[in-house]
C-alpha cells in the first residue's frame, strides 16, 4: 500500500482512539503514506499523534458560518469544494472513514479509492457501509444493541483498517511545551512530590455527566482521606461547572478548568495517579498517559464501547435496565447519575490506589470492571463485582463468534451449547433456499417472471419475519439489525446479482446464527 | 369624398364603436389648442406646452420610432397620443399593440387632424379609462413591450407617469423572486382571502413566508372565559401585542422585502414603526366596510400602503387618518377553488335548488328574505334563527359550510341570491358601494347570480355579466324570468366568469398590488434585482463544475437562489449523483445536524 487516508471528522477522543490503527498501519505498511483528513477544531491533538504523514484540515464552524450567510449561497459551496479537491487529488489504496456522519459518506463516495472502509455513498446517494467491520459498528454499536458488545471502539476502529488489536493502548506523545508546561504549573502551584488525582467534571453532553456535588464531594473525601491533590480538568466552556463545584468544596482543589492546551492537558494528566472521569476526552489523554481511570459511565456512556483503552481502569456502571440509555433521549428521572454514590467513587479510587475494598459491598447497584488485554490482543473488561452472569455468558458467546465471524473465519458452535434461536436458524436456511432458486431462475431465458415473482414475494415475508424476531427478542436484535444493514447495502439493478448478493447475505446470517 | 374626420371616425367604427360617443361628445377641449408647425402640419399644445415638434413633426416621429430600436413583430403599448404622429410612424414602419391616452378631448382633436386610419387598423385605442381600471384590466398590455410619447408625459404625469412606473413595477412583479413575509388575521372572514394570497404570490414565483396567526384563534377564544368586559379586553390586547412582537421576531429572520397584512391581522403601530425604521414597507388589504369597522382609523397611518374594497369618501377618510398611500383594490375570486364543476344526480338533489342563499344570517339577510318565502329555496349558512319564518328554507341546521361545499351549491342553483350585509336596513343597502367577495367566487364558478346593486359594481362587471337588483319587486320580477329563461342566466354567468378569469382573480390583484408597492418603494425591486443578480454571477462561476449545470436547470427559474432551493432540486432529481450534488448534500448534512439558523 502506498496511499491511505483516515477520515477522522470527529472529535479529540475519537481522535486518540484512533491511534492504535495509525500503529497498526504503520507497521503493516511502513511506506506508504498516511493521511489524516481531521476538523480544524481538533487538530490541537495532531502534533501528540504519532505515526501518519500529513493531515488535511477542515473547518467546519467556518463551512456553518457560510451555510448562514444567505446572501452569498455558493460561499459554503467553495469551502467544501476546496476540502474535497485536496482530498481527490490522490488515488488511496485504502481509505477508512472513521466518522458516522452523511457528510463523511458523500466524501468518501468522490474519492478514488482501491478499498473503503466504513460509511460511504452510492451513486445514487443512498448510505453504503463498506467491510464487515463497518458493518458491525453501524448495526450492533447501536441504541440498544451496545448491551451485547464487549469489543472496544478502538479495537473496531483497528480492525475497519484491516490491523489486528495489538495488546497495547491508545498512544499519544508529550511534546516539549506540554512536559515545560506540566513541570512548572507543578513547580509552581506546590505540587511537586505529591499524589495527585485529576477530575474531569464536564463531557460532551449533559446527560453523560456525574453530578457536579457528588464530584465536589468526592476532591474533599479524596484530598482529606488520601492526602492527595485533586487538579480539575476542562475546557473553557467548563469553567462554570468549575466554579460550581469549588463553591460547595471544603478542601481547595487546583483548578485547571480553561487554563490548558490540548498539550498541556495531556502532560499534566499524565503526571496524576489517578483520573476520575465521565466518558471523556480527557479519559482517553489519561488511558494514552498511563495514568488509570475511574470511569463514571452514566446516561448513554457505555465502558465496553467507548471506555478507556489502556489496561488497569475501572468503570463504574448502573446495574439499570435502562443503562446504557439510548443516544438523543431525554431522560425525566437520571437516576443513573446518582446510583453511583460519592462513597463509590472514592472506593474505586482506593482500590486504583492499592487499597483494600470490601467487594461487592462497596459497590450495591453498581457494577465494577476491570481493563485489560486478551491474548487476542482486544480490551477486555473483568468483572470485579455484580456482573449478571447470564449477560456475560450470552455477550461472551457473542463477541467470540462475531469475531471470528467478522474475520471471515469458520468455526462451529461448541457441541454442549444448544442455539441462541433456532426459529432464527430455520428462517435464514429458508431465505437461503429461495435465493438459491431465484439465482436459479434468473439465469433462465426467457426470464420466468411469474415464478421469479412469487419467490421473491416468499423471500419478501422471510426477511420482514427475521425483522419481527430481531423486534421480539433483544437479543437476535444485533444479528438482525447488522443483516439488515449488509441488505441495505446491496446497490445493484441486476437481478441475478441482486439475487447472488442476498443469497450470500443469508448464508452470512445462516453461518452465524449457526455459531450462535 | 370623405373628409378626415369622417375616414377616421369609419376606422375607429370597425376598431372600436364604444369609442365613437366619447369622441364626439368631446366639446370641451381646454387647455388644447391647435397650430401650425413651420412645415405646414398641424401641432397641439396642452397648456401652452407643445407635444410636437414645431418644426416638422412628421420627421420628429420618425426619427423616435427609430431611436426606440425595437423589433416590429412584438406588440408594443404606447403610453401618450398626442396628436398622433409617432403612432402613424410606427403604424407605417409595421408595428402594432396599442395605445393609451387619458384625454378623450385630445383623441377627438387628433381624428380631427391626421389620418389616423392605418394606426386605429394596427393600434388599440384605450382612451379616457380611469387609472385604476386601466391597471387592473390591461396588465398584460402593461407588462408587455412599452414606449413612453415623452411629451405627453411631461404634460401629464399624474396619469402617464404613474402608469409608466406601474408598468416598470409589473414587469418587476412578474419576475418573481420576491421577499414576502404575509400576516394572517387570527380568524374572520379576511383569513380565507390571506390563503388565496399566499397560494397566489407563491404560484407568482414569490418567496412568500406565512405568519399563520390563526393558530391562536383558540387562545384568543379563552377569552370568553372572563366575565368581566375589561379583562377580556385587556386579555385580548396583551395577546395581540404578543403576536405583534411575534410578527417582528419573524420579520428579523426572514428579512423579507415587505409585509402584507390581510383585515384583522395582528400588527400594532409600535411594530409597524420598527419595521419602517427597518427599511420594510408594510402593506395592508383591507377588505372589510371601513363603515361597519372603523379600526381601520388606528392603524391607518401605520402602514406604508393602504388598499380598500371601497371608493368614495373613503380615501379622503384614509388620508385624514394619516395614510400615506392609498390604492382601490377590489375582492376577488380563486379560479382554482371557485370553478364549474360536474355534481352528481345525488349532489345535484342535495345542493340544488332554483333559488338559493349561501351566507351568514345578517339582520337584512333575515328581514328581505321572508319576502321570497314562497319560493322553493335553500338557505345555507350560519347564524341564521331556527325560529324565524325562514326556517323551513334553513338547511344544515344553520352550520357554517365550507368552501368546497360553496362551491357546489352554486354550481346546482339556478339562482344564486346575493344581498351584502347589513347590521340595521331591513333589505338592500341603497348606498351600498363595495362588491363582496361572493359576487366573485359565483361567477368564476360560471353560476348565475342576483345581486343587490353597488355603486362600483359598473366599474368590475358590464350589465350584460352581471344581473342586479334594488328592491324585492326587481327581485322577484328577474327571479321569475330567469327562472323561466334559465338559459339567459346561463349566457350572463358565463360572460362574468370571462370577465373574473381576466380582471378579478388573485393573482390580477396581487400583481397590481405588488406593482403599487415597488412603484412607490423602488427598494422592493433593488433586493429582488440583488438576488438576481446573485443567481446569474452564481449561474456564471459555477458553469465549470461537473453536474451544476444539471443541477442549476432544475432551480425555480427568475428566482433568487439560496442554499434551501439548491437541497430541494437534489431530493427531486433521480438517478446517479453528480460530484456538485454530492458537495451540496456534504453541506445539507452539515445543516441538518448542526441546526444552521438561517
Amino acid at each position: 500500500m502506498k496511499e491511505i487516508l483516515l477520515l477522522c471528522l470527529t472529535r479529540f477522543g475519537d481522535l486518540i482512539q484512533t491511534t492504535p490503527l495509525i500503529r497498526g498501519l504503520r507497521k503493516a505498511h511502513p511506506d506508504a503514506r498516511i493521511t489524516l483528513a481531521v476538523l480544524k477544531n481538533f487538530i490541537g491533538i495532531l502534533p501528540l499523534i504519532q505515526g501518519y504523514d500529513r493531515a488535511f484540515v477542515f473547518d467546519k464552524d467556518e463551512a456553518v458560518r457560510k451555510i448562514r450567510c444567505e446572501s452569498e449561497p455558493l460561499a459554503a459551496y467553495r469551502h467544501m469544494d476546496e476540502f474535497v479537491t485536496l482530498l481527490e487529488k490522490e488515488e488511496y489504496d485504502l481509505v477508512v472513514n472513521l466518522t458516522c456522519d452523511r457528510m463523511s459518506a458523500y466524501i468518501v463516495s468522490t474519492l478514488k479509492a482501491a478499498t473503503v472502509s466504513g460509511i460511504t455513498a452510492s451513486g445514487g446517494g443512498q448510505r453504503v457501509i463498506s467491510g464487515m467491520w463497518g458493518n458491525y459498528l453501524f448495526s450492533v454499536l447501536r441504541g440498544e444493541n451496545r448491551k451485547f458488545n464487549r469489543i472496544n471502539l478502538v479495537d473496531i476502529f483497528t480492525k475497519m483498517g484491516g490491523v489486528n488489536p495489538d495488546g497495547q493502548a491508545v498512544e499519544l506523545h508529550e511534546t516539549a511545551a506540554g512536559k515545560l508546561f506540566a513541570d512548572r504549573f507543578i513547580e509552581e502551584e506546590g505540587l511537586a512530590g505529591k499524589k495527585l488525582i485529576g477530575i474531569q467534571l464536564g463531557a460532551s453532553e449533559s446527560v453523560r455527566c456525574w453530578p457536579v456535588k457528588s464530584f465536589a464531594k468526592l476532591s474533599d473525601l479524596l484530598q482529606t482521606e488520601t492526602g492527595a491533590r485533586t487538579l480539575l480538568f476542562g475546557s473553557t466552556g467548563e469553567r462554570g461547572l468549575a466554579e460550581e463545584a469549588m463553591a460547595i468544596m471544603q478542601s481547595t482543589p487546583v483548578n485547571t478548568v480553561g487554563k490548558t492546551g490540548i498539550e498541556e492537558l495531556c502532560s499534566l494528566v499524565k503526571r496524576c495517579s489517578l483520573l476520575v472521569t465521565n466518558d471523556t476526552g480527557t479519559m482517553h489523554f489519561a488511558a494514552a498517559g498511563g495514568t488509570p481511570v475511574v470511569m463514571l459511565s452514566v446516561g448513554p456512556a457505555f465502558f465496553r464501547s467507548t471506555g478507556p483503552c489502556s489496561a488497569g481502569n475501572l468503570a463504574l456502571q448502573p446495574q439499570l435496565p435502562c443503562s446504557p440509555c439510548r443516544y438523543n433521549f431525554v431522560c425525566q428521572d437520571p437516576v443513573c447519575r446518582s446510583i453511583i454514590s460519592v462513597e463509590m467513587a472514592h472506593n474505586a479510587c482506593r482500590l486504583l490506589l492499592g487499597e483494600t475494598v470490601d467487594l461487592p459491598a462497596a459497590f450495591p447497584d453498581v457494577s465494577v470492571h476491570q481493563s485489560d488485554f486478551g491474548p487476542d490482543g482486544f480490551l477486555e473488561w473483568h468483572a470485579l463485582c455484580n456482573e449478571d452472569a447470564e449477560m456475560t455468558e450470552l455477550t461472551d458467546r457473542y463477541t467470540n463468534h462475531w469475531k471470528n465471524f467478522l474475520d471471515g473465519e469458520v468455526t462451529l458452535r461448541p457441541e454442549h451449547l444448544t442455539s441462541l434461536s433456532p426459529k432464527l436458524e430455520v428462517l435464514l436456511a429458508r431465505g437461503k433456499a429461495l435465493t438459491a432458486q431465484i439465482i436459479d431462475a434468473t439465469l433462465q431465458v426467457p426470464l420466468p417472471v411469474k415464478r421469479v415473482a412469487a419467490l421473491g414475494e416468499q423471500e419478501a415475508a422471510v426477511e420482514a419475519e427475521i425483522r419481527l424476531l430481531g423486534s421480539c427478542d433483544p437479543a437476535m436484535a444485533p444479528l438482525v439489525d447488522f443483516l439488515t444493514l449488509i441488505r441495505e447495502n446491496i446497490a445493484d439493478n441486476d437481478l441475478h446479482t441482486i439475487a447472488r448478493q442476498t443469497h450470500s447475505l443469508y448464508e452470512q446470517g445462516h453461518r452465524l446464527a449457526a455459531l450462535l | 369624398m370623405m373628409n378626415l374626420w369622417d375616414r377616421n371616425l369609419e376606422a375607429l367604427q370597425r376598431r372600436d364603436p364604444a369609442l365613437i360617443t366619447l369622441v364626439e361628445g368631446c366639446e370641451n377641449q381646454e387647455g388644447l389648442s391647435v397650430e401650425m408647425a413651420k412645415n405646414g402640419e398641424p401641432i397641439v399644445k396642452r397648456d401652452g406646452v407643445c407635444l410636437h415638434s414645431s418644426y416638422d413633426p412628421s420627421r420628429e416621429a420618425a426619427g423616435w420610432v427609430e431611436k426606440l430600436g425595437y423589433d416590429s413583430a412584438a406588440p408594443l403599448t404606447v403610453l401618450g397620443l398626442g396628436l398622433g404622429y409617432q403612432m402613424k410612424a410606427l403604424a407605417e414602419a409595421g408595428f402594432r399593440g396599442a395605445f393609451i391616452e387619458p384625454d378623450p378631448a385630445l383623441f377627438s382633436l387628433a381624428m380631427k387632424h391626421l389620418d389616423l386610419t392605418l394606426v386605429l387598423e394596427k393600434f388599440e385605442p384605450l382612451v379616457g379609462i380611469p387609472l385604476d381600471k386601466m391597471r387592473r384590466v390591461h396588465r398584460d398590455l402593461l407588462a408587455g413591450k412599452i414606449a413612453i410619447h415623452a411629451a405627453s408625459l411631461s404634460t401629464n404625469r399624474a396619469y402617464l407617469g404613474e402608469l409608466a412606473a406601474y408598468a416598470n413595477s409589473l414587469v418587476h412583479v412578474r419576475r418573481g423572486g420576491i421577499k414576502i413575509l404575509l400576516v394572517n388575521p387570527i380568524y374572520g372572514g379576511s383569513l380565507p382571502a390571506a390563503h388565496h394570497c399566499a397560494r397566489t404570490l407563491e404560484e407568482m414565483g414569490h418567496e412568500v413566508l406565512v405568519f399563520t396567526a390563526e393558530s391562536f384563534a383558540k387562545g384568543m377564544r379563552f377569552s370568553d372565559n372572563f366575565s368581566q368586559a375589561e379583562h377580556r379586553e385587556s386579555f385580548l390586547n396583551e395577546m395581540i401585542s404578543f403576536l405583534s412582537r411575534g410578527v417582528e421576531l419573524m420579520v428579523r429572520e426572514f428579512e423579507p422585502d415587505l409585509v402584507l397584512a390581510l383585515a384583522q391581522a395582528p400588527l400594532l403601530n409600535q411594530s409597524l414603526g420598527r419595521l419602517e425604521q427597518m427599511g420594510i414597507p408594510t402593506a395592508f388589504w383591507f377588505v372589510e366596510d371601513y363603515r361597519v369597522l372603523p379600526y381601520w382609523k388606528g392603524v391607518a397611518a401605520g402602514y406604508s400602503y393602504f388598499f380598500t374594497i371601497q371608493q368614495g369618501d373613503f380615501p379622503a377618510e384614509l388620508v385624514k387618518s394619516g395614510a400615506r398611500h392609498h390604492a382601490y383594490l377590489p375582492p376577488a375570486a380563486a379560479p382554482d377553488i371557485h370553478f364549474p364543476v360536474k355534481l352528481s344526480k345525488a349532489e345535484r338533489k342535495e345542493f340544488g335548488s332554483p333559488l338559493s342563499f349561501v351566507g351568514a344570517g345578517y339582520y337584512n339577510r333575515q328581514r328581505f328574505f321572508r319576502g321570497l318565502a314562497d319560493y322553493s329555496f335553500k338557505i345555507w349558512g350560519s347564524d341564521w334563527p331556527m325560529t324565524s319564518p325562514l326556517s323551513p328554507f334553513i338547511q344544515r341546521g344553520a352550520a357554517r359550510i365550507d368552501t368546497e361545499t360553496c362551491v357546489k351549491i352554486f354550481n346546482a342553483s339556478v339562482i344564486n341570491l346575493n344581498l351584502h350585509s347589513s347590521m340595521h336596513l331591513e333589505g338592500v343597502n341603497p348606498a351600498g358601494d363595495f362588491v363582496n367577495p361572493r359576487t366573485f367566487e359565483i361567477a368564476c364558478c360560471s353560476a348565475f347570480q342576483l345581486v343587490d346593486r353597488r355603486s362600483l359594481m359598473a366599474g368590475l362587471f358590464s350589465d350584460e355579466e352581471m344581473e342586479t337588483f334594488a328592491s324585492m319587486p326587481e327581485l322577484r320580477a328577474k327571479i321569475d324570468h330567469f327562472l323561466a329563461n334559465p338559459e339567459a342566466g346561463h349566457t350572463i354567468a358565463a360572460k362574468a366568469r370571462g370577465r373574473v378569469l381576466t380582471e378579478h382573480t388573485y393573482r390580477a390583484r396581487m400583481e397590481e398590488l405588488l406593482a403599487l408597492m415597488i412603484s412607490e418603494f423602488p427598494a422592493i425591486a433593488e433586493k429582488q434585482r440583488h438576488r438576481i443578480d446573485k443567481r446569474k454571477s452564481f449561474l456564471s462561476e459555477m458553469g465549470e463544475h461537473e453536474g451544476m449545470s444539471d443541477l442549476l436547470a432544475r432551480l425555480p427559474q427568475g428566482k433568487a437562489v439560496g442554499l434551501d432551493d439548491i437541497f430541494l432540486g437534489i431530493d427531486a432529481s433521480q438517478g446517479e449523483l453528480s460530484r456538485s450534488e454530492k458537495i451540496f448534500l456534504m453541506l445539507k448534512n452539515i445543516e441538518d445536524l448542526q441546526g444552521v439558523g438561517r
